[in-house]
């Protein structure tokens, strides 16, 4: 395997199971993380709103 | 250090204690959760059946009402928090690492400390029986006032409290781990719609996780404050009640899907392996788990219908849970459809799918009438809504996991279980279910919580029926036990795969290698191929490196005694628990930092390339996103601490309570909040000069950064004695809710910083020491630590404009 090609670098020992097709992997990676944040906004948002509409006054 | 293997001279018992509590195997931890899990389960259960014998007569008196609510409490928190969903995550941990290709989780010793603190937490909270006054007795749902000290004295329910935000820890922890280890440690080329059921079904459960339980953790710990030391924000005439219930209900709800999910999942793998076909519409179902995922988030207020709050927004409850209806009736056609298409096998795993189907549609139909506000009204208080969640909780959740128990046993410990046995167990079990809850459909307006009734209402009946139905279910439940103790010494040889599966966890030996794969995974067209191990990983020791670690069992032992003595103390019954659980404590975590753990045990240290990407997504790794995910729930513990404020404050206004202002000296505070945010760039430059292997320019950050804190907590400190000795200290937090959001929020966000100050500090010391360039871990670990300083700092800003608005 490439990825696991022994050259002494940090880089060769991670190889293996992180890393997918490195390409789509970054990009899979970073699309998780961005979903995480506006999914987080999204929900507090939301929460706020029902605090706000269900208040007793 | 690292290496804790036995030596061959040590006896066999040794072995086995040392093996079993210092291991952060996930193999191991997962069969620690199965059974920690089953044991709870019994206890829970059996708290049920003595509810259950008190209520076979009108008005017996076989329990008074003190035991009777300390019971009914108990077995809810006992069966919600203790057992059901550490049930389903005894299977994700034994199962997702091998499911995904993966040798391990992605933070082992991280695993080892979810369980201990999972296993001392259930401890902490039973000895709260045992304490004066009996132990909690409100109800599984905490409700204000009746929980506060006024009404709920007993000192039990301070352990029980301490207990379940322990518990939260341990889940919050579990989250960070099993997000990192989905996202990070697949195989090559293992797409996420590849993955079986189960484990998108986990990850799933843990997008709800890491919103809902630091929100419950940061309740429970306004409702300990307010209980020892006299906070109001949630005992305040100004709406505390009703505070408590969104607070609650915004964790309590996406707690039900928490729990349901993962037993869907494994259902619809099971139903796949025993028809010998492929999930119906995969891909349609995974968009349903993620409806289902958003819609559990939106709909908590219907359990708030009872109120009095705005109306309308009482509808758009009621029209959103209606919606959940939908996406629950596909997940049934597609389960159905699943099972219908293919040759269908009738064995114990396949048998208990049907059974929880079959619960599921009755449970579900009879929640769809509480989703309407008016026939709510009604039922609401009645036996309808008891009947009605525990067929999803029991004949439905339950049972999909009891199918995963049989599914995976052999794998787990490489034996077949008793067939005749398993089917006897099912029969029973159906029978008994149905004999014990559908009765109460019958009690609708039977109060529920109440632990008697008076004859001649025509109660007696069906609550006859429920009690026999109960002792034929909790029966039925000692036969799963024989049968796994029996087949665990005598049963027969399982194969690799018995059961003719497709997913990865069967490829390998039963039970797996300590390793499971024995070389690198990579996924190729549908198939996984397991490449030998390379060179490198052979010269690195990969297989010779043992991976127990002590410290994860002496930080839980010394949680457990910090809160035990905590409890103690605040009952007047001082000793010096807490002195010595701090101890053990702080020097347990110590050693865990300096612990060369991952030098002995380099299968889980992998870290990325790097230099690919652009901030913040640079040199994205384990220990980054996990971070990253930690974050976002703590973003929801300042969220909570905010909305909450927010809250109050439009409710002290309307009742035209004082609102003192908590800021004194606002031109204070917001300096010191600007010197907090002025050490992000300190920390920043930490980062840069471990980037850029400039020793003096790390070190020099690193201590700007703790001079910052420190100035930050001294204002905080001068700003909180003018306000003692303005009248408005920790005395006055019990009439002004308001003052009482105040501290909790700064209580909250000082611990944060303390224990920031303290890992900055280890960093500082390895820093002038000069061994911080030694692996890219640490690196990754102080970029890691920015984040978390960042999240901080805002938090510092926010809660000042916050508390100058108010």
């Amino acid at each position: 395997m490439e990825e696991n090609k022994a050259d002494g670098s940090q880089g060769s020992v991670s190889g293996g199971q992180d890393r997918v097709d490195e390409d789509n992997f970054v990009i899979s990676d970073r699309l998780v993380i961005f979903l995480l944040i506006v999914f987080t906004l999204m929900i507090g948002a939301w929460w706020a709103l029902n605090l706000y509409m269900g208040r007793w006054i | 250090m690292g290496n804790y293997a036995t030596s061959p001279s040590q006896s066999r018992l040794l072995k086995a204690m040392k093996r079993w509590l210092f291991t952060t195997n996930h193999k191991d931890v997962g069969v620690l959760y199965l059974i920690t899990s089953l044991a709870f389960f019994f206890v829970g259960g059996s708290f049920a059946l003595l509810m259950r014998t008190q209520l076979y007569y009108p008005g017996n008196t076989f329990l008074n009402a003190y035991y009777y609510n300390q019971l009914v409490t108990s077995h809810g928190l006992i069966m919600v928090f203790w057992f059901i969903s550490a049930f389903a995550f005894a299977f994700a941990n034994y199962v997702v690492p091998i499911q995904i290709g993966a040798k391990d989780m992605a933070f082992p010793r991280l695993n080892a400390l979810s369980y201990w603190l999972y296993l001392f937490s259930g401890i902490l909270f039973l000895s709260g029986f045992l304490m004066p006054g009996g132990t909690i007795a409100g109800g599984w749902t905490i409700y204000q006032p009746l929980n506060t000290l006024k009404y709920s004295p007993q000192l039990g329910e301070d352990a029980a409290i301490l207990g379940l935000i322990m518990l939260c820890v341990s889940v919050i922890v579990s989250t960070v781990n099993f997000a990192v280890t989905i996202t990070m440690k697949r195989a090559k080329g293992y797409g996420w719609l590849d993955l079986p059921m189960f484990t998108i079904s986990i990850m799933f459960t843990i997008m709800m996780m890491w919103l809902a339980f630091p929100v419950v953790a940061t309740d429970l710990i306004l409702l300990f404050v307010s209980r020892t030391v006299g906070g109001s924000v949630l005992t305040s005439e100004a709406g505390g009640a009703l505070l408590w219930q969104h607070l609650f209900w915004f964790f309590g709800h996406p707690e039900v899907y928490i729990v349901f999910l993962p037993a869907l999942g494994m259902m619809y793998d099971i139903s796949s392996v025993f028809s010998g076909m492929p999930i119906y519409t995969k891909k349609v179902m995974i968009a349903t788990f993620a409806a289902e995922t958003l819609l559990s988030l939106t709909v908590y207020m219907h359990h708030m219908f009872m109120t009095g709050t705005n109306l309308f927004w009482l509808d758009v409850s009621s029209v959103n849970t209606l919606t959940i209806g939908i996406p629950a009736g596909v997940l049934v056609l597609g389960e159905l459809t699943t099972k219908i298409d293919g040759t269908f096998r009738p064995e114990t795993p396949a048998l208990f799918t049907v059974g929880a189907v079959i619960a599921f549609i009755i449970g579900g139909a009879s929640g769809v009438f509480l989703s309407s506000i008016t026939l709510d009204s009604g039922f609401n208080g009645g036996y309808w809504v008891v009947a009605h969640f525990h067929y999803i909780f029991v004949g439905t959740i339950l049972f999909g996991i009891y199918a995963g128990l049989y599914y995976w046993f052999p794998k787990m410990f490489g034996r077949m279980y008793s067939e005749r046995l398993g089917k006897i167990h099912f029969v029973a079990s159906f029978i008994g279910l149905n004999l014990l809850y559908f009765p109460m459909f019958a009690l609708f307006n039977m109060p529920r919580r109440y632990y008697t009734y008076p004859s001649g209402l025509g109660f007696t009946l069906p609550n006859q029926l429920a009690t026999i139905g109960s002792y034929v279910f909790g029966f039925a439940q000692l036969i799963i036990v024989a049968n796994l103790i029996y087949s665990y010494r005598h049963g027969s040889t399982a194969t690799e795969n018995p059961w003719n599966s497709w997913s990865y966890e069967w490829l390998i030996p039963s039970p797996p290698p300590e390793f499971n794969f024995d070389g690198t995974t990579m996924v190729k067209d549908g198939r996984l191929l397991i490449l030998p191990p390379d060179r490198h990983q052979m010269h690195t020791g990969e297989h010779a490196g043992s991976h127990l670690s002590p410290w994860p069992f002496s930080i839980s032992l010394g949680t457990f005694l910090t809160l035990l003595g905590l409890t103690l103390d605040v009952g007047g019954f001082g000793n010096g628990l807490l002195a010595i659980g701090l101890m053990l404590f702080l020097i347990s975590a110590f050693g865990w930092m300096i612990d060369d753990y991952y030098d002995a045990f380099p299968v889980v240290e992998k870290d990325g390339d790097g230099g690919k990407e652009t901030w913040p997504f640079r040199d994205m790794d384990s220990r980054r996103l996990g971070m990253w995910v930690f974050l976002t729930g703590d973003l929801f513990v300042f969220m909570t601490l905010i909305n909450s404020t927010m809250f109050l404050d439009l409710q002290v206004s309307f009742f035209h309570l004082d609102p003192p202002s908590p800021l004194e000296n606002f031109a204070n505070f917001s300096i010191a909040a600007l010197v907090l945010f002025a050490s992000i760039f300190s920390m920043y430059a930490a980062v840069w000069g471990a980037r850029n292997r400039k020793r003096q320019t790390l070190a020099a950050g690193l201590i700007m950064t703790i001079v910052f804190a420190v100035i930050y907590i001294g204002t905080l400190y001068s700003d909180w004695s003018s306000l003692s000795s303005a009248g408005k200290g920790f005395g006055a937090m019990a009439t002004s809710p308001l003052l009482s959001a105040f501290y909790d929020a700064g209580m909250i966000h000082l611990a944060h910083l303390v224990a920031g100050i303290a890992i900055l500090a280890y960093f500082a010391v390895k820093a002038m020491n000069g061994n911080f360039f030694r692996s890219a871990g640490t690196r990754s670990s102080l970029v890691a630590f920015f984040y978390f300083w960042v999240m901080i700092a805002v938090a510092g800003i926010l809660f000042t404009g916050v508390f100058a608005m108010v």
